[in-house]
C-alpha cells in the first residue's frame, strides 16, 4: 500500500514526472540552441555548466527574478495568472507519452484525442495570453497565431492519422506495439518507412508551425512585430512563458518519436525486466534527438514566411497532401 | 482613420530598427494604408560642433557622423577642404582613398545584406554573411589600425601607407573572399524564401525614385543610371575599369541583387588599385587659415554623399553642412510602404540602408501656424531639463 503510493508519489514528480519533463525541456532548449549556433558557426551556448548545458535553467531563473511589469491595457487577473497555469497541459500531455515502457504513465483507449486536445489548448492559452496584454503587437501575434492553428490544424492531425490507421487504434500502447519487427528484413517496422514518411514530413512542417520556430515563426517575428503575443510579459510570467514553449517542444517531438519512430522500441538483446526499462529510455532519447536535431536543421536554413503565404501554403499544398496520403494508406495498407 | 482601422509606431524603439527612428503606419488588418516618418531622435549637433573645432580636429568629427561609412565622411570632408585650401594630393594618395573607399563599400553591403536577411527572419545566412565581412573588416585594420572609425585621411592625403607585405595579405584575402562572395550571390539567386519575402515588395518606380530624389543603389535599383564614380569621377576613378548595375525593377529583391553586383565591381577595383598603385609620397603638408567655400560630393556605400564647407580666413570651418543619402531616401521608403503587409515593413525600411543618425537634424515645425525654427543647443537643454522634471514628477 505504502510501496504503491511512494511510487506513485514518484513517478508523478520525478520520472517521468514534471521534474524529469522539466529537465528534458531545458536540455533541448540547450540542444537547440546549441545545434542552431554551429550551424551558423557561433559558439552557442558555453558559460552555465559543461558546454553551457544549464543555460536553459539560467535563463528561466534569471527571468524569474526580473521585476514583473503589469501594462495599464492588460487584463489583470488573466495577465497575471494564465502564464502559471498556461504550462499544466503540457505536462499532463507527456504522461501519455511512453517513455520506459511501451505504454505511458497514463495511458487509456483514447489516448490521441487528449493529445489533439492538449496541442489545441496551448494555441488557445497563447491567443489569449496576447490579447490579455493589451498591446497592439501583440494583439497582432495573437491573431497570427489563431492564423496558423486553423491552417495547420487539419494537417496535423491528419499526418497523426496514418498511425492510427495502422495500429487501428487510439492508444499510444497500440501504436507503438504496433511498430515493432522489421521491414524488409533490415529496416524496423516504424511508421517513418515507407507511406508513413509523406505524413511524417507533414508532422514536421506542422510540428514547426506549432513550436513557433522558424520559418513559421510570425506569431513572434522579432523584426516585424517585436515578439507578438510575448512581447508584453516580464519577469515571473515571461519566464513560464519561457518554460512553456521549451515544455511544447519536447511534447510535439516525443509525440513525433511515439507516432512515427516507434516510441521507446529497439533491440532488447532478450534483458530482463529492469534493463529493458533503461534500454528503452536511451532509444527514446536518441529518436528524440534525432528528431531535435531534423527540426533545427529546417528551421535554421529558411527565413520567416507571411502570414498570407502560409495560410495559403497550407490550404493548397499540405491539406490536400496529408489526405491524399491518408487516402492511399487505406487503399494500400487497409483501414 | 475609421473604425476598421488602427496606428502604431514602428519605433524608436523596435527591434527591426537599431537605430531610433519612428515610422507611424496605419493598418487595415494586416496592410498598410498610410505611413509617415518621424525624424530628429538622435539630433547630434555634429554640425554646430565642427565650429568650434579647428579643421584637422573636425575631419575626426566628420568620421564620427556614420559608423558605417565612416570613410566617406572623412574623405569627403578632406576634400572639400583641399578644395578650399588649393592643395594637389598626391597620386597615390589618392589610389589608397579609393582602396579604402571600396573595402568599406564591400563591409557596408555585406552589412546590409546581413541586416536584410535578419529582417526576414533568416538568420543563418545574416551570421554566415557577417562572418564573411570579417575578413574585409581584417584587411582594413591590416592598412588602418581600426576596424570601424579608419583615421586614414588628413587634409592633403592619407596617414597609412601600403607596403609589399600589406599588398600581399591583400591580394591573398581577397582571392579568398571571392569563392564565398560567389556562394553568398548562389544563396541570393536560389533561395526560395527570400525571393519570397523580398520579390516585389516595396517597389519604388522610377518616377517615384525621381520625385523624392533617391541616390544610391535605391535610385539604380529603380532605373536611374547615376553613379558618381563614373559620372563626376572623383580621385582618380576615371583611370579606372568598372560597371554600375542597374536595375529597373525598384523592388527589394532587386536591390539584393545590385547590390551583390556591386560588391563584385568593388573587388575588381580593389584589385585594379593594387596593380596600379604608383610610389611617391602618400601626403601634402597642409598649414594656416583659409578663405572660401567648397562643396565635394562622394559616392558613399549607401549614396551620394554632401560635404558643404565654408572658411572665413579661420582654422575652424565657419559653416559645416553634411547631407547623409540615408536623408535623401527615407522619404522613398514611406512611400512604398503603402499598400503592403506589416511583414514587409522591416524588409523595406532596411531595403535602403538607412543611416538614421547621420540623417537626424532638429527643425521645429509649428504645422497650425506654419513656422518653423532651427533650434540651438540652448533650447535643446531647456528643453531636455523641462522634460526631466516632467518625467520626475
Amino acid at each position: 500500500m505504502i510501496q504503491d503510493i511512494a511510487l506513485f508519489l514518484f513517478q508523478t514528480i520525478v520520472f517521468p514526472g514534471v521534474f524529469f519533463i522539466v529537465v528534458l525541456a531545458f536540455g533541448s532548449n540547450w540542444m537547440y540552441r546549441k545545434f542552431y549556433a554551429r550551424l551558423q558557426r557561433r559558439i552557442g551556448p558555453e558559460s552555465a555548466g559543461i558546454f553551457g548545458i544549464l543555460q536553459g535553467f539560467a535563463d528561466y531563473l534569471k527571468t524569474a527574478t526580473k521585476e514583473d511589469i503589469i501594462p495599464y491595457g492588460a487584463n489583470q487577473v488573466i495577465f497575471k495568472y494564465l502564464p502559471v497555469i498556461a504550462p499544466v497541459p503540457v505536462v499532463v500531455g507527456m504522461f501519455f507519452i511512453p517513455i520506459i515502457d511501451t505504454k505511458g504513465f497514463i495511458s487509456s483507449p483514447g489516448d490521441i484525442y487528449a493529445i489533439v486536445f492538449i496541442l489545441t489548448i496551448v494555441t488557445t492559452t497563447e491567443i489569449i495570453l496576447g490579447w490579455a496584454s493589451g498591446s497592439k503587437f501583440a494583439l497582432i501575434g495573437s491573431s497570427r497565431s489563431g492564423m496558423q492553428l486553423v491552417s495547420f490544424g487539419i494537417p496535423f492531425i491528419f499526418s497523426m492519422l496514418y498511425a492510427i490507421i495502422k495500429a487501428k487504434s487510439f492508444s499510444l500502447e497500440d501504436i507503438v506495439l504496433s511498430q515493432t519487427g522489421t521491414k524488409l528484413k533490415f529496416l524496423p517496422n516504424w511508421n517513418l518507412f515507407g507511406l508513413g514518411g509523406i505524413a511524417f514530413l507533414i508532422f514536421i512542417i506542422c510540428a514547426l508551425a506549432e513550436l513557433e520556430k522558424p520559418p513559421f515563426d510570425t506569431p513572434e517575428a522579432e523584426t516585424e512585430i517585436a515578439g507578438g503575443w510575448t512581447l508584453e510579459y516580464s519577469g515571473r510570467g515571461y519566464a513560464y512563458i519561457l518554460l512553456l514553449e521549451d515544455l511544447k517542444m519536447v511534447f510535439v517531438i516525443s509525440l513525433g518519436v511515439v507516432l512515427f519512430l516507434g516510441g521507446p522500441l529497439g533491440p532488447t538483446f532478450g534483458l530482463g525486466e529492469p534493463w529493458i526499462a533503461v534500454l528503452y529510455f536511451i532509444y527514446f532519447s536518441l529518436k528524440y534527438f534525432a528528431v531535435l536535431l531534423i527540426l533545427t536543421l529546417i528551421s535554421s536554413s529558411l527565413a520567416r514566411m507571411k502570414i498570407r503565404h502560409i495560410v495559403f501554403g497550407s490550404w493548397t499544398y499540405l491539406a490536400p497532401l496529408a489526405i491524399a496520403s491518408i487516402i492511399l494508406t487505406i487503399l494500400l495498407e487497409g483501414g | 482613420m475609421n473604425e476598421e482601422q488602427t496606428s502604431f509606431n514602428i519605433g524608436p524603439q523596435h527591434p527591426a530598427l537599431k537605430e531610433p527612428e519612428t515610422f507611424r503606419v496605419i493598418v487595415e488588418g494586416e496592410r498598410v494604408v498610410k505611413a509617415e516618418a518621424i525624424l530628429g531622435h538622435t539630433h547630434r549637433g555634429i554640425e554646430k560642433m565642427a565650429e568650434s573645432r579647428d579643421y584637422n580636429k573636425t575631419l575626426y568629427l566628420a568620421e564620427r557622423i556614420c559608423g558605417i561609412c565612416s570613410f566617406a565622411h572623412n574623405a569627403n570632408f578632406a576634400r572639400a577642404v583641399e578644395f578650399v585650401a588649393d592643395v594637389k594630393v598626391p597620386k597615390r594618395a589618392e589610389f589608397l582613398r579609393v582602396l579604402v573607399a571600396e573595402l568599406e563599400r564591400l563591409h557596408s553591403h555585406l552589412l546590409w545584406l546581413g541586416v536584410l536577411a535578419h529582417e526576414i527572419g533568416f538568420d543563418t545566412f545574416y551570421i554566415l554573411v557577417w562572418n564573411d565581412r570579417e575578413t574585409i573588416m581584417d584587411l582594413l585594420e591590416t592598412l588602418t589600425g581600426n576596424r570601424v572609425n579608419y583615421g586614414m585621411n588628413r587634409i592633403g592625403g592619407v596617414r597609412f601607407d601600403l607596403n609589399d607585405e600589406i599588398k600581399k595579405i591583400m591580394r591573398d584575402k581577397i582571392e579568398e573572399f571571392k569563392p564565398r562572395l560567389e556562394k553568398i550571390r548562389d544563396v541570393v539567386l536560389n533561395s526560395k524564401t527570400i525571393i519570397a519575402r523580398t520579390n516585389g515588395v516595396g517597389r519604388i518606380s522610377k518616377d517615384l525614385a525621381r520625385k523624392t530624389c533617391v541616390t544610391g543603389p535605391t535610385a539604380r535599383s529603380s532605373g536611374i543610371d547615376w553613379d558618381l564614380r563614373r559620372d563626376e569621377p572623383y580621385f582618380i576613378y576615371e583611370q579606372l575599369d568598372f560597371n554600375v548595375p542597374i536595375s529597373d525593377r525598384g523592388d527589394v529583391y532587386s536591390k539584393i541583387i545590385l547590390r551583390v553586383k556591386e560588391l563584385f565591381e568593388s573587388i575588381k577595383i580593389i584589385e585594379q588599385v593594387l596593380d596600379l598603385i604608383p610610389s611617391g609620397k602618400i601626403f601634402q603638408d597642409v598649414r594656416g587659415r583659409f578663405e572660401g567655400k567648397a562643396v565635394s560630393r562622394i559616392e558613399a556605400p549607401r549614396g551620394e554623399n554632401f560635404h558643404y564647407v565654408e572658411f572665413r580666413k579661420s582654422k575652424n570651418p565657419y559653416r559645416l553642412k553634411v547631407r547623409a543619402p540615408t536623408y535623401a531616401n527615407v522619404v522613398s521608403s514611406v512611400e512604398a510602404l503603402v499598400g503592403h503587409h506589416i511583414a514587409d515593413i522591416p524588409v523595406i525600411v532596411a531595403a535602403n540602408d538607412p543611416c538614421f543618425s547621420c540623417t537626424d537634424r532638429t527643425l521645429i515645425i509649428d504645422r497650425d501656424k506654419g513656422r518653423y525654427q532651427i533650434m540651438s543647443a540652448r533650447d535643446l537643454r531647456k528643453l531636455s531639463v523641462e522634460t526631466t522634471k516632467e518625467v520626475m514628477q
